[in-house]
């Protein structure tokens, strides 16, 4: 029976962690929120019958479309048949004749309509004027969603302009939200289309600490009405509240948000978490939370430095030299030329060819630890000027911890 | 107009299109016996027993921790997962691990490579096709299921794709037994090579909101790559997927792959002590070590008769000595895979060049392994002294009689003099070879090539250029040098550079090594030194 209630726990807590809506339901109540702001811009347009249009901004991560589709869900049930809402990507729209046919194809689909794939952009941008004045006439609202919205802003802004003219008329009834990750994304419109463009902005700030906490025990805690045995999730939820208030525990989470505090990677670092989870014992402990940081939080130059061959290191160990000596550019040809000089000076055994160093220089560009420096493509690659990518420290960091390095080799890095 | 304007245009009929005519019927016989595609191929084959756990962990050895993580965050079946990102180095063993997963779990998945698609269209028409159990036989022309440019049509298209699939296998009883759950995968592999695509930009922030886009609880998203997520640049960031990390294999993971399948495991083991260290300090890579590895175990094995035997202390002595002096050979050289018929008459070679001492650095055999015909060979040879040699020294180099006139005897060095030849030597080695127009080679061509006209006349194999002139004059070579001068550019002699705007003619650049036109030159037996400046 505690298998049974094991599985059944582990796939509640991963559908938790993959659906936003559950996520971002804790934020929802209280009345200054930003769910409860942007709730009380769009019904009060529904229901006043006018035109609207903001601005949801913040960094990525933060909730802003989980919030948004929150707040339309929780809509379309209190007013139905008085909404319908079109959702456009800059991703994918960005180009104006894609964007028009989007809109066609899902004002066709909603008020199910047929929709001809042939239709120019002429017919589009009609037809759209055309529901859109129909709706208004019916008291229904549209609303248009812009995900990505600062790739609309790149180009002519034709699109943006149009839709925003088009509310302009006195029939229409249109609420258009903008999103985007930049925080300027009103300073990219043009005059024309800004002054059509009313500057409200509601602003997605990653959450703070107790917060954070908020979401981490509406998250874990296992619900008690479910049909999981009620030993098994009292046991669980005591575990969970012993670790929440745990101290080492509390520095993993501070270690965690200190470099990113969005939502979306705490979420990547509780999924871990609840992935170690062993279904033997069936209870999360301390020491998934610590590797599941680990995961999370890895040094991918550091990782490569430490499966890098020893002629690899030699040759990033020459550049260094090159670099110290401030020569601004250099190429491989220079590079073997000092690695001549060390072998001459400290007589080491690794000495190859040409080809052979060559390859290992072509291993060290793919791992893009060293990088070309010019643009050009016309020379070969013996020719062309490369710089490291990683700074000094870095480097004899590497040194240290690769395991087959030997010693001497830190001692010709360090002139 | 006259009914003379409206002509009746026949397409022409290509040799190929008029030979199709007899065989159409039996070709789509043999096509039509593929059978279609349904919901059971989007398994991982057809396996008769499946995959345990600890099978897929002894076929994939060093990659334990690897295969659990990867099983831990994939999670119980029907299970949502958020997408995942592995990486690693080249030939580490991540797509190989991945689809035997897929083997070992029975879930339904979808694999695209961008190294076989290579632009986006091509990536989208490979997905829907595989969700779509599209195949693409002769009967439709090998045409794709739908038409998708566009990376809105795309989403659209796949959303489509994944609700039918999804339905189907959460509908269909008999899928009982062979697939597991109701979930499908999506594997991008070899991601990195995304970077270099055309809008490069679009479709990787594309690919990484995917699972946002899609809305779709029942799809699981891979991505496999060969360079870690911070090489993955973008003006306004990407949402990160959990990454999964292959670190290279260690040197007794190293081992226990070159152990596998070995019918002699104590000899291989005795061999792998003796080679496995030293090679390790060249290169880590397992496809590398492992081409290199291979024709020294042959040579390791030479020596003795029974190759069964099991070696003891004197016998591994005596063969680590036998073998010693090829090692230090095979770490300097590349890889070479030679052709099958081939291998014996290199064994020959080798055996023959035994003696010979080789200086470490510089892997000089005589003879170079290509074919190239002999005016081909000046045109090489010429490119590369225009490379080398300034311009304004050509007058003194190739008089009209062809040959190299005096050398002035040389002052001795000022120190002056010196440092200017260093920084001189410093900006040679910096800026590579100097470019030229096509002229200067031609003209350094007839130069060169008309000076050894008389030994030319005598060789006769070699020029028969044209069939139609037994005659042999100057004209007949030179239509044939712009054609060679242009294979030369295809086969990455030369190459070909940017024009100069007030010229107006494109510059060439010779891209061959020192080393290389050495051996051409010796084998027309050309002075090549003399020719060369020197500073």
């Amino acid at each position: 029976m505690v298998e049974r209630s094991v599985d059944e726990a582990l796939l509640l807590l991963r559908k938790r962690l993959c659906d936003l809506h559950f996520i971002f339901s804790v934020f929802s109540d209280s009345p200054d929120s930003n769910y409860s702001k942007l709730k009380f811009i769009v019904s009060s347009s529904v229901t006043e019958a006018c035109n609207n249009s903001l601005l949801l901004l913040g960094p990525r991560g933060c909730g802003k479309i989980a919030v948004l589709d929150l707040v339309l869900e929780d809509l379309l049930k209190e007013y139905p048949d008085m909404i319908s809402v079109i959702k456009l990507n800059g991703l994918l729209h960005c180009d104006d004749n894609c964007a028009l046919k989007e809109i066609a194809r899902q004002l066709c689909i909603e008020h199910e309509l047929m929709f001809s794939k042939v239709a120019s952009y002429d017919d589009n941008s009609q037809f759209m004027i055309a529901m859109l004045r129909e709706c208004g006439l019916a008291h229904k609202t549209v609303v248009f969603v812009l995900d990505e919205f600062d790739l609309f802003a790149q180009g002519k802004q034709r699109l943006l302009y149009s839709l925003l003219d088009a509310m302009q008329s006195v029939s229409s009834q249109a609420v258009v939200i903008g999103v985007s990750c930049r925080l300027d994304a009103d300073q990219l419109l043009e005059k024309r289309v800004r002054s059509r463009f009313s500057h409200r902005k509601l602003l997605f700030l990653p959450p703070q600490k107790d917060d954070l906490q908020r979401l981490l025990k509406h998250i874990l805690l296992l619900p008690t009405d479910s049909n999981l045995s009620r030993d098994y999730v009292t046991d669980f939820n005591s575990r969970i509240s012993n670790i929440i208030a745990d101290k080492r525990f509390i520095e993993i989470t501070d270690k965690l948000t200190d470099s990113d505090c969005t939502v979306s990677n705490f979420m990547r670092f509780l999924f871990s978490a609840v992935s170690c989870i062993d279904s033997k014992s069936g209870y999360m402990t301390l020491e998934n939370f610590k590797s599941a940081l680990s995961t999370i939080q890895r040094q991918p130059k550091l990782d490569c430095l430490k499966d890098c061959s020893i002629l690899e290191l030699y040759i990033m160990v020459c550049m260094k030299r090159l670099e110290v000596k401030e020569q601004e550019s250099y190429n491989f040809n220079s590079v073997m030329k000092e690695y001549k000089t060390i072998h001459d000076s400290f007589k080491t055994s690794d000495y190859y060819s040409h080809n052979v160093c060559l390859r290992a220089f072509e291993h060290l560009l793919d791992r893009q630890l060293v990088e070309f420096a010019d643009r050009g493509h016309n020379q070969c690659i013996e020719y062309r000027s490369v710089k490291l990518l990683i700074s000094h420290s870095e480097l004899h960091q590497g040194l240290k911890s690769n395991r087959s390095c030997p010693v001497s080799y830190l001692k010709t890095c360090m002139i | 107009m006259s009914k003379e304007e409206t002509p009746n245009v026949t397409r022409r009929a290509t040799r190929l299109s008029s030979t199709n005519t007899p065989n159409a019927k039996e070709r789509t016989a043999k096509s039509n016996n593929l059978p279609p595609l349904t919901l059971r191929d989007l398994v991982f084959g057809d396996q008769q027993e499946p995959l345990t756990l600890d099978g897929l962990i002894s076929s994939l050895p060093g990659r334990r921790n690897q295969i659990l993580e990867i099983l831990r965050f994939l999670g119980p079946v029907n299970s949502p997962v958020s997408p995942l990102f592995v990486y690693g180095g080249a030939s580490t063993g991540k797509t190989s691990t991945i689809l035997q997963v897929f083997r070992h779990l029975n879930r339904p998945f979808v694999y695209s490579s961008s190294r076989t698609c290579y632009n986006a269209r091509q990536l989208f028409d490979n997905m829907l096709n595989q969700l779509l159990l599209h195949r693409r036989t002769e009967s439709n022309d090998y045409s794709s299921a739908k038409k998708c440019e566009k990376p809105a049509d795309f989403v659209n298209l796949l959303k489509e794709a994944l609700a039918t699939v999804v339905d189907g296998l959460k509908g269909s009883k008999k899928l009982e037994g062979c697939v597991n759950g109701s979930m499908v995968y999506l594997i991008f592999d070899s991601l990195e090579l995304i970077r270099g695509w055309d809008k490069s930009g679009v479709i990787l922030s594309l690919l990484f909101k995917l699972h946002d886009v899609l809305k779709v609880s029942d799809v699981g998203l891979i991505f496999i790559s060969g360079s870690s997520f911070d090489t993955y640049h973008s003006d306004t960031g990407f949402v990160d997927p959990v990454p999964v990390y292959f670190p290279d294999y260690t040197e007794d993971g190293l081992r226990q792959i070159f152990m596998r399948n070995q019918s002699n495991p104590k000899l291989r083991s005795a061999f792998l002590d003796v080679v496995l260290k030293p090679f390790c300090r060249v290169t880590r890579r397992l496809d590398e070590l492992s081409i290199a590895l291979s024709p020294l175990y042959k040579k390791y094995c030479e020596p003795l008769d029974d190759l069964d035997v099991i070696p003891n202390e004197e016998i591994k002595r005596k063969l680590y000595t036998c073998l010693q002096p090829h090692i230090g050979p095979a770490l300097n050289a590349i890889f070479k895979v030679t052709s099958q018929p081939s291998v014996e008459a290199g064994i020959k070679n080798n055996l023959q060049r035994k003696n010979s001492l080789k200086k470490l650095g510089n892997d000089s055999i005589d003879d170079i392994d290509f074919h190239m015909s002999t005016s081909a060979k000046y045109l090489l040879i010429s490119a590369f002294l225009a490379s080398r040699n300034p311009a304004t020294l050509d007058a003194s180099f190739f008089d009209s009689t062809g040959g190299p006139t005096n050398q002035k005897k040389k002052r001795k060095a000022s120190e002056k003099s010196r440092d200017l030849k260093e920084a001189a030597e410093q900006e040679h080695f910096m800026k590579g070879p100097g470019s030229f127009p096509l002229e200067r080679l031609l003209a350094i061509f007839q130069c060169i090539a008309s000076s050894d006209e008389y030994s030319l006349e005598n060789d006769e194999d070699s020029l028969e250029t044209t069939g139609l002139d037994s005659e042999f004059g100057e004209n007949n070579l030179m239509s044939d040098i712009l054609l060679q001068v242009s294979s030369l550019c295809n086969a990455n002699f030369i190459t070909k550079g940017g024009s100069c705007p007030l010229e107006g003619s494109t510059r060439y650049r010779s891209t061959v090594s020192e080393d290389l036109a050495l051996k051409v030159a010796r084998s027309l037996k050309f002075p090549l030194s003399k020719y060369l400046y020197r500073r």
